[in-house]
């Protein structure tokens, strides 16, 4: 696959990327964008290679997951040695009248606040079933688990996600 | 019992990438910028303890290297004094062979005992 057909394929998947993004990235908008470019870069430079042995956005995904994971192994060091001496630069913030024209709102922050109480398993196979539209064998390959595994995952992690928005809604 | 079902979660995840995938930074943005790891930046007093850190190490190196050259200033002048050392025959040397075996033989008596200082007696 030469650079145009890798942009426009990436291109193609960008929403969809970004949304996964934000989901390795605990929904944080500036951490999402930041590792969506780096996975872009790692891409295009040629640093992640794609073999075919999947679909492209299985394998791009799988990139995504892995960037993310170096981003906060990286953050993780640079605040053991930094952290009382460093300040974070904050981007725009989010502000909440942006999003109050959005119908569903109140079920989009109760899913979100639901979600962030599964585990980081539970968590990644329900986005990508739910959220992406991929088979749990899929997303057992974007995750770099086993698929019984992830079956498992999923099985819990839904169960676990509907009682926590059953007890929201009472 | 829980109440929620497939239908319903579905719902919940539309609702949420609605929300998210409302406003994305475009892709050609996201692909162009060059990478900033993290976004923090040291400030004044990451300055100072980077520099102070840096000022520890060269403190460190010369240290060593005034422990080294200590070190082999000891072995040098041990070396010297080795080097320089003499056995206390080295004085046979020095003497002719006719001055060792030029006088009679006396019981009792080495022709050495002029040349070397008295050891002990019995």
């Amino acid at each position: 696959m030469n650079d145009a057909e890798l942009r426009a394929q990436l291109e193609s998947l960008h929403s969809e990327c970004f949304g996964w993004s934000l989901a390795c990235c605990r929904r944080d908008r500036d951490d999402a964008e930041e590792v969506l470019q780096m996975a872009y870069l790692a891409v295009l430079d040629g640093r992640a290679r794609f073999d075919g042995r999947s679909s492209f956005r299985t394998w791009v995904f799988g990139v995504i997951r892995l960037t993310a994971a170096t981003l906060r192994r990286r953050r993780w060091l640079r605040r053991l040695l930094l952290d009382r001496h460093a300040h974070r630069v904050h981007g725009p913030t989010e502000h909440p009248s942006l999003e109050a024209a959005v119908i569903d709102r109140d079920r989009a922050e109760r899913l979100r606040r639901a979600l962030d109480r599964l585990s980081e398993r539970q968590r990644g196979v329900l986005q990508l079933v739910f959220y992406h539209g991929l088979t749990v064998d899929e997303a057992a390959e974007v995750l770099g688990i086993g698929v019984g595994s992830a079956r498992t995952h999923y099985a819990r992690g839904k169960a676990r996600l509907a009682d926590l928005l059953d007890a929201e809604r009472r | 019992m829980s109440g929620t079902n497939d239908e319903e979660l579905r719902q919940h995840f539309g609702a949420l990438r609605e929300v998210e995938l409302a406003r994305v930074r475009s892709f050609a943005e996201l692909s162009r910028r060059p990478a900033t790891l993290g976004r923090t930046r040291p400030t004044r007093g990451a300055r100072w303890v980077l520099a102070g850190g840096l000022g520890a190490m060269a403190a460190a190196a010369l240290l060593h290297v005034h422990m080294q050259r200590r070190h082999e200033a000891t072995w040098r002048s041990a070396a010297a004094a080795i080097s320089s050392w003499t056995p206390p025959s080295d004085a046979l040397l020095e003497v002719s062979d006719r001055a060792l075996v030029g006088g009679p033989a006396t019981l009792g008596a080495s022709v050495l005992d002029a040349l070397m200082p008295p050891s002990r007696e019995y």
